[in-house]
């Protein structure tokens, strides 16, 4: 009889845990992706993205780029739009791959910074899956 | 006796939750033609029983400044974030967004969202005109489309540059021009920008920028 109260209790206490730590997972703004997210158009992960050796761009604020960037990425970012344009545009030879990136794969601003860089006459952009998360996740 | 303990205290948990109620999370505005910036107040109370305390505050852009008078607020006392959006460099329709981290046990995370028109009297696409080093001599086009609201002018006709000759063609009266652009020489690399003053509604406005370009396509920047 002892030991059926046990498990009662104890099964009971995991049943409470796990729903709580499911709780949890759902409202956490920083839970990991159980799953990997599905490549959009224009979009390239990182293996295919060093594969091309491309002029990178980093579409966050200044003051994360400051913190922290992919080696030579040079910033772009709509606050700083037009006198950050030329400088890429000095940059870029015509013929190479672009990959612009942002923070990670929730952010929106590359895809945004992308568009306006075609807009502007950029050819081959593309938008890093995963952004500067996915760069620092692959130890890099 | 202890179990019960456990059960009773993760009801009381469950009751006393604290709690903020947001006035208005989304808001918008239509700015005028050079206006600087915005302000918006994002107004909340707390519906709770306990204190609540806003641990962060975070826009999404370094336009964006957001302040908070102070962090932390007791059952029923209102508070405010205000919200100061820098629009000096923009132009078009923009969404942003504030993220707002608390001990509200209901929505511990919640994102104010402004989204402010600024007028875009005029588009030039592309901006950018290049060709390559020993490229076949020919014109490239950039297409200005005017915003029918506005009375837009440009004081340029044309211009002869080093390698450049460029000139400004109407297609379509006060709606679309077209500039042509011309290098005469694509034997060198060369690069210009080139600044077209512009009269909206009769005043003067900031010089629209076009960068012209003779690339070397063997420039190449250094990988990581």
């Amino acid at each position: 009889m002892e030991i059926k109260k046990i498990i009662f209790q104890s099964s009971l206490l995991f049943c409470i845990a796990l729903v709580l730590s499911l709780v949890h997972y759902k409202i956490d703004p920083h839970r990991p992706l159980l799953t990997r997210t599905p490549l959009l158009k224009e979009e390239i992960d990182l293996k295919e993205a060093l594969l091309l050796n491309p002029l990178w761009v980093d579409s966050r604020s200044d003051n994360d780029y400051f913190h922290g960037h992919i080696p030579h990425a040079l910033p772009l970012n709509e606050d700083h739009w037009e006198e950050q344009l030329p400088i890429i545009f000095n940059a870029w030879n015509g013929t190479q791959n672009i990959v612009v990136y942002c923070s990670s794969q929730s952010c929106h601003t590359s895809k945004v910074i992308a568009d306006q860089m075609r807009s502007a006459g950029f050819l081959n952009v593309y938008v890093l899956h995963g952004g500067w998360e996915s760069w620092k996740l692959n130890g890099r | 006796m202890k179990f019960k303990l456990l059960i009773l205290s993760l009801l009381t948990f469950t009751t006393l939750r604290a709690e903020l109620f947001w006035e208005n999370i989304f808001q918008n505005y239509k700015a005028g033609i050079n206006e600087p910036k915005v302000d918006f107040v994002y107004k909340f109370k707390n519906i709770g029983k306990t204190n609540i305390t806003i641990t962060k505050v975070q826009p999404s852009c370094d336009c964006t400044f957001a302040k908070i008078s102070k962090t932390t607020y007791k059952p029923n006392e209102s508070g405010e974030i205000s919200v100061s959006f820098d629009m000096s460099a923009r132009t078009g329709l923009q969404k942003k967004e504030i993220r707002v981290e608390s001990t509200d046990t209901k929505n511990p995370v919640i994102t104010l969202v402004f989204e402010v028109d600024i007028p875009q009297p005029f588009k030039i696409v592309p901006r950018l005109i290049f060709w390559t080093l020993g490229e076949k001599i020919s014109s490239k086009k950039s297409v200005i489309t005017i915003d029918k609201s506005y009375d837009v002018k440009f004081e340029l006709q044309e211009a002869s540059f080093h390698h450049f000759f460029i000139r400004l063609n109407e297609i379509k009266k006060d709606e679309i021009y077209e500039l042509e652009v011309k290098a005469t020489d694509t034997s060198h690399a060369d690069s210009i920008s080139v600044e077209i003053p512009i009269l909206i509604d009769d005043k003067p406005s900031k010089p629209a920028t076009i960068y012209i370009e003779i690339k070397d396509p063997k420039q190449s920047s250094s990988s990581p």
